[in-house]
């Protein structure tokens, strides 16, 4: 999954990208208004956690003229606390609304409920066939035992589990699992694939030649 | 003295209405009283000018038994009948003396009655003697008990009295009174009422206003009192207590900005911290990984300890700081040490820097006046670019002391030049992390200045650099 944090408190702005990359997400990050626009509406984001007191274009601003293109979840960020700030970023737009100081397993539990239920999934465990995937552990079993799936294989059977039933194309899965910093290899995905087939099972994803993968029942 | 204003109108008004009441019954009674009397008195000049009249055709002397050969005119049948036709009022008593002849000779009148009685009275006289000097023709009128009386001398040597009883009058007239009193009352209850009523709706705008002003809470200060529909009275009142919303207003949210700011500017540090430490504690780290979090933390702390020690100056100017802490301070070492602190920094950055003192004298706190002016450098050394200059100068005007920072900056763009001594307020959006600026720098100097009862004020010319000026009384 690909999250952009947009934060103008560098410090901020590292611990909370930093957090959710050891959380298995991919993560591009903004250090203003600006830079966060060019960035939402360029990449296709699973999820945008926004700050609203910003350098440039400030946090509502930038909502008000994302909404106008992408539905992306947005969640705000912010040590404004006032009722009134918080019906405002939701009627702006905004998915979710967490005040500073958070606790980081809140945050990241808001985010995967965020993307899971933009994707039409209301429980955080996703059964297709044999296979569960929990979104909250971050875990694949198959027949009730652990698959041991490394963070990026685990990042692409998640994506695919969210679509089920859906084609889901390469570049797709380039763009949600890889963040501005990867230098990933073309094939990089065939090898991740052919590695979660091994473990989960031959025809647990299928292959839509030159188009992409499905992953169904 | 009487709080309620709608008691005190009433008291007023029933004071005015008993007074005109009182006149009014007064003027009335006597003005009646007078007619009944005045009507009386008509009746008895009437009677007695009539029996004066008979007089004249029939001397007394004729009703003596034994004159009939004196008789003139008439058959004593012919008089008689003249006499019993004059009939006076019935309530109207007649008494005649006649004193011309040999023996006084005394008649009575009663009423409808007629003729009573003609007779010789020795030493009868009328209970009211006419006036010796009054003119014959001219009537005296007495009171003798219950009973109105007039005197005339009358034809040929004759005293004429008539007399008639007042009582009856005077029991109408105390039935009249009566009927004032209670119809009196009568108008004065009602009048109370209505001016009750009266004082009551002239009170009801102002209720109303005060309805209004008790409803405006902390959260609906921005309601106004509609003054369209107002009596021009009152629409002073109600504009004075509108500005006063205004005022309060306006205040309320310049507070509520503040504790927003300020919670905002607390919440970010805390937020470093606690983030961090929870990303430390997720999972085994290494050794260098534990020290960048830790440099992290205590650069939040010291961020949050800047940022509460602004606070607290600012609460404690707001709230009046005592002037115990004042002496009597020589201004030009003061700038001078300020100046020498800037030296390593302008050095560095190559900012000229130039100081220009002569003796002068100030009351105040030594410790705030130089962050004040360590403020307005620190300002001023960050605004110029390299190869610029900064002038510092003393000088004095009138009874003031004038400081003034010049530099050759980058200037205050006018549309942030209003706001820039308010708390947390920012010329930079991007809210200058590097230089740790929380936009309290000014806001602290003006609560510093303001409580030496001086004046700090700003010329700024955008690109070519700003003169940041404080003027303190002059102590000798």
């Amino acid at each position: 999954m690909r999250v952009l944090v947009v934060e103008d408190e560098p410090e901020l702005l590292q611990v909370t990208a930093q957090t959710l990359r050891e959380s298995g997400f991919a993560v591009d990050e903004a250090a203003d208004g600006e830079e966060g626009l060019y960035k939402a509406t360029t990449w296709e984001y699973d999820a945008i956690v926004l700050d609203l007191m910003l350098p440039k274009i400030d946090g509502w601003t930038l909502l008000g003229k994302l909404r106008k293109k992408k539905k992306t979840p947005v969640l705000i960020l912010s040590a404004r606390d006032g009722v009134r700030d918080r019906v405002q970023g939701l009627d702006i737009g905004a998915d979710d609304y967490l005040v500073k100081p958070f606790e980081l397993s809140e945050l990241l539990a808001r985010l995967r409920a965020l993307i899971r239920r933009a994707a039409g999934q209301a429980l955080p465990q996703i059964k297709i066939g044999d296979v569960t995937v929990d979104t909250r552990t971050r875990t694949v079993t198959k027949d009730g035992s652990l698959a041991d799936l490394t963070g990026r294989e685990y990042a692409i059977v998640e994506c695919l589990a969210l679509q089920r039933g859906g084609l889901v194309t390469r570049t797709y899965l380039y763009e949600h699992i890889f963040d501005e910093n990867d230098d990933s290899l073309s094939n990089l995905i065939e090898v991740h694939v052919s590695n979660i087939r091994k473990k989960l099972g031959k025809d647990f994803i299928k292959t839509r030649r030159g188009q992409g993968y499905i992953v169904d029942d | 003295m009487i709080r309620s204003i709608r008691l005190r109108v009433q008291l007023w008004y029933a004071g005015v209405l008993v007074g005109v009441l009182v006149s009014f019954a007064a003027i009335t009674y006597a003005r009646v009283n007078t007619m009944k009397l005045r009507e009386v008195d008509v009746q008895l000049e009437v009677a007695v000018h009539s029996l004066d009249a008979t007089l004249k055709l029939f001397p007394l002397k004729e009703f003596e038994p034994d004159s009939d050969k004196e008789r003139k005119n008439l058959s004593r049948e012919e008089r008689d009948k003249h006499l019993a036709d004059l009939t006076l009022p019935k309530e109207v008593e007649a008494r005649i003396i006649d004193t011309s002849g040999e023996r006084p000779y005394f008649a009575i009148w009663r009423g409808d009655r007629g003729l009573l009685k003609a007779q010789h009275v020795p030493g009868a006289e009328p209970r009211t003697m006419p006036n010796t000097y009054a003119p014959a023709g001219s009537l005296t009128f007495t009171n003798v008990g219950w009973y109105r009386e007039a005197v005339m001398k009358g034809t040929g040597g004759t005293r004429i009295l008539v007399g008639r009883s007042v009582a009856a009058d005077y029991a109408e007239r105390g039935r009249f009174a009566g009927l004032l009193f209670i119809v009196g009352l009568l108008v004065f209850a009602i009048g109370l009422a209505g001016g009750w009523v009266v004082a009551s709706r002239m009170m009801q705008p102002l209720a109303a206003m005060s309805a209004t002003a008790a409803s405006s809470s902390a959260r609906k200060l921005s309601e106004r009192i509609e003054t369209q529909n107002l009596d021009t009275e009152l629409v002073g009142l109600a504009e004075v207590l509108n500005a006063m919303f205004e005022r309060l207003d306006t205040a309320f949210s310049r507070q509520q900005q503040f504790t927003a700011d300020a919670s905002h500017e607390l919440r970010t540090p805390i937020a470093i911290l606690r983030s961090h430490v929870e990303l430390a504690l997720s999972r085994p780290r290494t050794v260098e990984e534990y020290r960048q979090t830790l440099e992290t933390c205590l650069r939040a702390a010291n961020r949050m300890s800047t940022l509460v020690q602004g606070l607290l100056l600012l609460a404690r100017n707001d709230t009046g700081q005592s002037d115990e802490s004042y002496r009597k301070l020589a201004m030009a070492p003061l700038l001078e040490e300020c100046v020498e602190l800037f030296r390593p920094i302008v050095d560095t950055k190559e900012v000229q820097l130039t100081l220009d003192v002569i003796p002068c004298f100030v009351r105040g706190n030594a410790d705030s006046l130089i962050q004040v002016v360590s403020n307005l450098l620190s300002n001023a050394v960050h605004h110029t670019p390299p190869g610029g200059a900064v002038f510092v100068s003393l000088s004095v005007r009138d009874n003031d002391v004038r400081v003034a920072v010049r530099d050759t900056g980058v200037g205050i763009p006018p549309e942030f030049q209003s706001h820039i001594f308010e708390r947390f307020y920012r010329v930079d959006k991007s809210r200058a992390r590097a230089s740790g600026g929380f936009g309290l720098g000014l806001a602290i100097c003006k609560s510093i200045i303001d409580s030496h009862r001086g004046q700090i004020g700003f010329e700024s010319e955008p690109g070519k650099g700003t003169t940041f000026w404080i003027h303190l009384p002059l102590k000798m």
